[in-house]
């Protein structure tokens, strides 16, 4: 396991993966669900409905407001986790490289689905998904899944609405799914919005260098875009580069909005920042992982 | 505000080049980014694919072109009215060459730079010390270190405009040490700024006083008799004209003998231009004869030259040569002195020669009288004096001494050589007029010798189809004749000086100057320096019964003093220097520095804006 040393794997061993909201699984398994049903743990009442299994209404609240309500329970089944890593040009980028921080962490989440019995599926996109790993279950997948990450190259633009289209025509594409990208591409809203459908959990972790948010670039040069190879010419200077962080700041806020509007998770990371630090300390604290 | 140096100026073309800077396009070396995607609302104003850009308005190009003006008006040396020093050792150097003789409205430059000399004293400190020096051909040092200004005054009230040419370096030089033996010192250079650059180096600093303003001026360049190449060989007077000022002028030229005029002629020059007229008649046996220019202008002394009919012993002239028609006849025509042809072998049996012309000839012993060489030869071994080694093909005059009375009014400019010979030329000549590695003439005087040389065969030139050439010649016979009375020459210019050599015999020498007044002389060799006036002296020496008086002519010619036009020194502006006008009493300071540290103040603005990008 050259991708993740197996220190950091180790660490991961305890950690859960944790849904905001109800989503359909096909057995029961280790996840924990926002899915109101019949396991053990009480969640809410709601109003009886003809067809309802009788079992579960609370007599005792009958007994008092006359009215039959339904118990709910948080219910734990198995869930499908989609993995969406931008393999676009821009994304070997950075020091460190930007692909390569996403390919581990997409490993480290794989990984972290897989030891509890999650099905798993990771995507290479760029201009549309380039290579996919399909829906698989149980610790056996581990290595097969890591060697898949790292065959991902770069290659072509981001087109996340490309691939968000590709991957809800799928039969059941239901679950939770994390998109780790740069995002440097259009229609990144209308992606989201296809993805944010009822059945669907999205978590967007925005991945960037830190040149990318502290360039180092000054005077008279041509800037070459790396995915299209478009050439702008440009006199930076220190006040061209604060508007830069400026607009910067303004593009992830945007960003971050788009995705709170749409129930979902946003998270910015800077690829500065050690994988161990971002599974076990901001990911619980923003109750990605538990 | 003036400018001392406002040639500078020039350097005002390169604004616009800093504009089209801004609007060209720069040459960007390329840098690989992630992704241009947050870049493209920052660079909107790049256009692709034209080399030139919309000129906005920019701080830099600004700043740039600020200190670009400062710097420009930093090397055009500005100065401004100031009060001059009050230093407690005063060192006067004062012009008083014939320029300062230019005189507008009754005031002389000359009075001009007295009253600013006075100006400077009576604002000296108590105990002042003053010293007094005076350049026009040769520097004279009036006082040193003087406490009595009222001396002082005096002998700046005596000054007269002399000489016929403007040595500032020796002043300067004599000045400036003076100065530098004290620290409280001040050197002031009172001037019309008519001599040339100043060449020697400055031991302390120089103020530098200009007086006068206008060009106004017309000059004799040249008075000279020729005789007509044809029989019955009449005379010729020859006048060159200049118009040394900016406007153009109507000059009429008139010829007189004893104030009676006997000729005129009408010149009309342009502004800055050069033209003759030649005088034919009326001119047989006249002895002396006086040019006048009448035509308003400051300068009056050039206006008049005497002209003498050349009555020197020279009776024959033996020609070395194997013949040379051009030779022969360009000595016939200036003089009409016997020549005689002789042959390379027998030149020193001619006892009865004058003076020798060796044409394609190298004496090897020289002659006792003075002579002239035409084409020396060439040899193959270690050439002697007066032989060459080899020659210099087409050379082009490089450097020229057109104040030598062999060169005056000759114009060498549009002469075409093929061959100039590498003379070994002795080190008592000078050269006259030179090429890059050849002499072409050269003339000069050993012992009581003179010598021309031409180093080049008339034959291989256009020297002998040009008006110069009679000139030339007219002017090397004038140079190497012999004269009766010591070595006199028929024409001087104001304030050269003669020897005078006593005849044999002689019981008494007097000299007759232009304004009728006689003085009697030593009777003994001596240097005769006291021509400051313009006209016809004359020496005469009692011999026995019989008087022997040789008359020569005093003249101001010279470019020099004619061009009257006052000119800066910024050579001089490099140490710490001021300037005056003549109407006012104070002295210019320099501020150049000032604009010099406007410019580098701007550059480190524009700096300081550049690294933080506004």
């Amino acid at each position: 396991m050259s991708l993740i040393d197996s220190k950091l794997l180790s660490s991961l061993d305890g950690l859960k993966i944790i849904t905001h909201r109800p989503l359909p699984g096909r057995f029961k398994g280790d996840l924990r669900s926002l899915k109101k049903g019949s396991a053990i743990e009480f969640a809410d009442f709601r109003d009886y409905v003809p067809g309802d299994d009788l079992r579960t209404i609370d007599w005792n609240i009958y007994a008092r407001l006359e009215r039959p309500y339904i118990k709910l329970f948080e219910e734990e089944e198995d869930t499908t986790i989609r993995i969406l890593i931008d393999c676009s040009r821009s994304m070997r980028w950075g020091e460190p490289d930007k692909l390569n921080y996403a390919r581990k962490l997409g490993g480290c989440l794989s990984y972290i689905a897989l030891r509890n019995l999650n099905w798993v599926s990771v995507y290479g996109f760029s201009d549309g998904v380039n290579a996919r790993f399909a829906l698989h279950r149980g610790l056996a997948y581990i290595p097969p899944l890591l060697n898949f990450l790292e065959g991902l190259e770069p290659t072509g633009k981001t087109n996340l609405l490309g691939a968000c289209r590709q991957i809800v025509s799928e039969r059941s594409a239901a679950g939770l799914v994390f998109i780790i990208s740069d995002l440097f591409g259009d229609n990144i809203d209308k992606a989201l919005s296809l993805l944010g459908e009822r059945k669907r959990e999205v978590c967007v972790i925005h991945i960037l260098s830190p040149q990318e948010l502290e360039p180092d670039v000054l005077g008279d040069i041509r800037l070459v875009d790396s995915e299209t190879g478009e050439k702008r010419e440009a006199s930076i200077t220190p006040k061209l580069l604060n508007k830069y962080k400026k607009n910067l700041r303004t593009w992830k806020e945007s960003l971050e909005s788009a995705c709170h509007k749409r129930g979902m998770n946003y998270i910015d990371i800077e690829t500065s920042i050690p994988l161990d630090e971002l599974l076990l300390k901001t990911f619980r604290k923003r109750g990605l992982l538990t | 505000m003036r400018f001392l140096n406002s040639s500078m100026f020039f350097l005002s073309t390169a604004l616009p080049i800093v504009v089209i800077f801004y609007m060209l396009k720069i040459r960007r070396k390329d840098t690989p980014i992630s992704s241009i995607y947050l870049w493209q609302d920052l660079l909107q104003d790049i256009q692709a694919n034209t080399p030139w850009q919309r000129l906005k308005p920019n701080i830099l190009m600004l700043l740039q072109l600020l200190a670009l003006i400062s710097l420009i008006i930093a090397l055009a040396l500005p100065t401004i009215s100031g009060q001059a020093g009050d230093a407690k050792n005063i060192t006067l150097i004062i012009d008083n060459s014939q320029s300062m003789g230019t005189t507008i409205g009754g005031l002389s430059r000359l009075d001009m730079a007295k009253s600013k000399a006075r100006a400077i004293i009576d604002r000296a400190p108590d105990g002042a010390r003053i010293s007094l020096i005076t350049f026009a051909d040769r520097s004279r040092i009036i006082l040193v270190n003087s406490q009595d200004l009222n001396l002082v005054k005096r002998e700046i009230g005596n000054l007269k405009p002399e000489g016929s040419s403007t040595n500032i370096d020796s002043a300067i030089n004599i000045g400036t040490s003076i100065a530098s033996r004290s620290k409280d010192s001040q050197v002031y250079l009172i001037s019309d700024g008519c001599f040339e650059k100043v060449k020697t180096a400055l031991k302390s600093p120089v103020k530098f006083v200009r007086v006068g303003e206008s060009d106004d001026n017309v000059a004799i360049r040249t008075a000279t008799l020729l005789e007509n190449l044809n029989p019955p060989h009449l005379p010729l007077l020859f006048v060159s004209v200049e118009n040394f000022s900016s406007k153009a002028k109507s000059i009429l030229v008139s010829i007189y003998h004893n104030n009676k005029l006997i000729d005129s002629k009408q010149l009309k020059l342009k502004k800055r231009s050069m033209d003759s007229v030649v005088f034919k008649d009326g001119l047989l046996g006249l002895e002396a004869i006086e040019v006048r220019l009448s035509c308003s202008n400051l300068l009056k002394i050039d206006d008049s030259a005497w002209v003498l009919k050349s009555e020197r012993a020279l009776k024959n002239i033996s020609l070395v040569s194997n013949g040379n028609l051009f030779l022969e006849e360009g000595l016939r025509a200036v003089s009409s002195a016997k020549i005689s042809m002789v042959g390379p072998k027998d030149w020193m049996k001619d006892k009865n020669a004058d003076i020798f012309v060796f044409d394609g000839f190298a004496p090897r012993s020289l002659p006792n009288r003075n002579f002239l060489v035409v084409n020396p030869p060439v040899v193959k071994s270690k050439p002697s004096v007066f032989e060459a080694s080899g020659f210099e093909r087409a050379p082009s005059i490089e450097s020229l001494d057109p104040n030598h009375l062999v060169l005056q009014s000759v114009d060498l400019e549009e002469i075409k050589i093929a061959r100039v010979k590498m003379t070994h030329i002795p080190s008592w000549m000078k050269a006259l007029a030179s090429g890059k590695s050849t002499t072409a003439i050269a003339a000069g005087e050993d012992d009581g010798r003179r010598a021309v040389l031409l180093s080049f065969d008339l034959r291989e030139s256009d020297l002998p189809l040009r008006i110069a050439y009679p000139i030339l010649l007219a002017n090397i016979i004038d140079y190497i004749s012999p004269a009766p009375v010591g070595k006199n020459l028929s024409r001087l210019n104001l304030g050269e000086s003669i020897v005078i050599r006593p005849l044999a015999g002689a019981s008494s020498i007097t000299i007759d100057y232009p304004d009728g007044s006689r003085k009697m002389l030593k009777k003994e060799e001596q240097v005769f320096q006291d021509t400051r006036a313009p006209g016809i002296y004359r020496i005469s020496q009692q011999v026995g019964s019989k008087v022997v008086s040789e008359p020569f002519a005093v003249s101001l010619i010279s470019q020099r003093e004619s061009d009257i036009a006052p000119a800066d020194h910024p050579e001089l502006a490099f140490r710490q220097t001021s300037k005056s006008r003549p109407s006012t009493s104070s002295v210019d300071v320099d501020i150049w520095r000032w604009f010099a540290l406007a410019a580098l103040v701007l550059l480190m603005i524009e700096g300081w804006v550049y690294v933080k990008g506004y």
